[in-house]
């Protein structure tokens, strides 16, 4: 076990998965400090994988959620000092060019990603999910992207991700309305991958990145909706 | 053809081909500065247009058009595929079944995609090439309750999404959403950013203006 992060626990399991867990306080609110280490712990997970010296990622949440999303006043706070920067609307900070990095550049991994979902999974945490090639959800799960109740929008690939798994109407539906959705819900639109019983969504995750990586192929983004079908049937 | 603002999105409807919509083009880019989602209802039958090449304008003009374009209907199985699916959204009462004698070729798969999500298209494709039914519940359609007379269900749906939000908060999700209507992940990523910071701006104005 690394523990070189105070916010995030990092185990490194015998197959080369990498079992990142979120630990921050308020249910893993992401404030500026969670931001800061998170960034640091994804910019050594994207060298690792280059190096071939991960397999794969499982991410999770320690205790009954996997995110509450991010801090809105310290948001607000941050996106102000960039806006002070930003000469025209595409002159986007450093900052946020960083961090809107260290979360897409999850669905471009070559390995497998995988969140396991539980409790509340909002905003910005549900972004890190929606950027994850797979979410296995437990049935407590609470999934959503309420950021326009509070006048803005997802802004770290929520919108594009959403689209991309789940397609037009319910990016449409999800993003506007803001409303938060329940496992099985997001089951039955495509968010959700595999539904679990509470509490089994880190074993049955852990139980397919050990599936995934037995395969004689190679692992490809793509067939995912494929790899589920066989998961499983393979039981 | 009738046009009706409502608070959030306008209302078109009374016509029965897309070639009517394609004809007031310019009254429809003046709306697109009112309201960033247009709901079309069209007549009972409906049809996309006469030739190819008016078919392939008109569907350049949905692509092109900055706001979420949404089909509301109570019989969504009077429309034939390919005009369903020249919308962002679709909302109805029952399943779009498809048969599956279409053989849909890439395009329409491509399109389908982009719609439905990657889950769906999956179970999409085995359907095609298993030999069990001749019929597909397509989820192209969001299902509107049925309990209700259809336009109260289709107002109620309007309203918890776009309810309490100002139009140029709607506008900016919606610019989000038209971008990802080619597929390409990267222009959606793009324009995320630029439409938080626009929406972050505002906000910063609102305190400020609140404060003085």
């Amino acid at each position: 076990m690394e523990m070189n992060e105070t916010l995030f626990e990092q185990n490194i399991m015998e197959n080369g998965v990498l079992h990142i867990i979120m630990q921050a306080p308020h249910n893993n609110l992401m404030t500026g400090e969670f931001f800061t280490e998170y960034e640091k712990v994804m910019q050594s997970v994207e060298k690792r994988v280059k190096k071939s010296e991960i397999k794969g990622v499982i991410i999770s949440g320690k205790g009954r959620h996997f995110s509450v999303g991010a801090d809105v006043e310290s948001l607000a706070e941050r996106s102000s000092d960039d806006l002070s920067g930003m000469t025209s609307d595409h002159d986007f900070s450093p900052g946020h060019i960083r961090q809107k990095h260290m979360v897409t550049f999850l669905y471009d991994l070559p390995v497998p990603v995988i969140s396991a979902v539980t409790g509340f999974c909002i905003g910005s945490g549900s972004e890190i999910a929606i950027n994850s090639h797979i979410r296995v959800c437990d049935k407590t799960a609470k999934i959503g992207q309420p950021e326009s109740t509070f006048g803005i929008l997802p802004g770290l690939g929520g919108i594009a991700r959403t689209a991309a798994f789940c397609g037009m109407n319910t990016a449409f539906e999800m993003v506007m309305s803001g409303e938060l959705m329940s496992a099985q819900e997001a089951y039955d639109i495509g968010w959700a991958n595999l539904l679990t019983d509470k509490k089994q969504a880190i074993p049955e995750a852990i139980k397919l990145m050990d599936w995934l990586l037995t395969r004689s192929e190679p692992y490809k983004r793509k067939y995912v909706p494929q790899y589920i079908a066989e998961f499983c049937r393979e039981g | 053809m009738n046009f009706k603002k409502q608070n959030g999105y306008i209302i078109i409807s009374e016509f029965n081909s897309l070639k009517q919509i394609y004809e007031k083009k310019s009254e429809l880019d003046e709306l697109t500065h009112l309201a960033s989602v247009f709901v079309f209802i069209p007549d009972s039958q409906c049809e996309t247009g006469e030739t190819e090449a008016e078919k392939l304008k008109i569907a350049s003009f949905f692509n092109e058009i900055p706001v979420i374009m949404v089909l509301a209907s109570e019989n969504m199985q009077a429309y034939s595929p390919d005009f369903i699916m020249l919308f962002d959204v679709r909302l109805g009462c029952h399943e779009y079944m498809i048969d599956k004698n279409t053989e849909p070729d890439e395009r329409f798969m491509e399109r389908y995609e982009i719609l439905c999500g990657t889950m769906e298209t999956y179970r999409y494709k085995c359907f095609l090439s298993s030999s069990d039914n001749e019929k597909y519940a397509s989820g192209l359609v969001r299902l509107l309750p049925d309990d209700i007379p259809f336009t109260e269900a289709l107002d109620q749906y309007l309203e918890k999404v776009l309810g309490g939000k100002t139009d140029f908060q709607t506008a900016a999700i919606a610019s989000c959403l038209a971008a990802a209507r080619n597929g390409n992940g990267n222009a959606v990523l793009e324009e995320e950013s630029c439409q938080f910071y626009r929406l972050m701006r505002k906000k910063s104005e609102e305190i400020t203006d609140g404060n003085e």
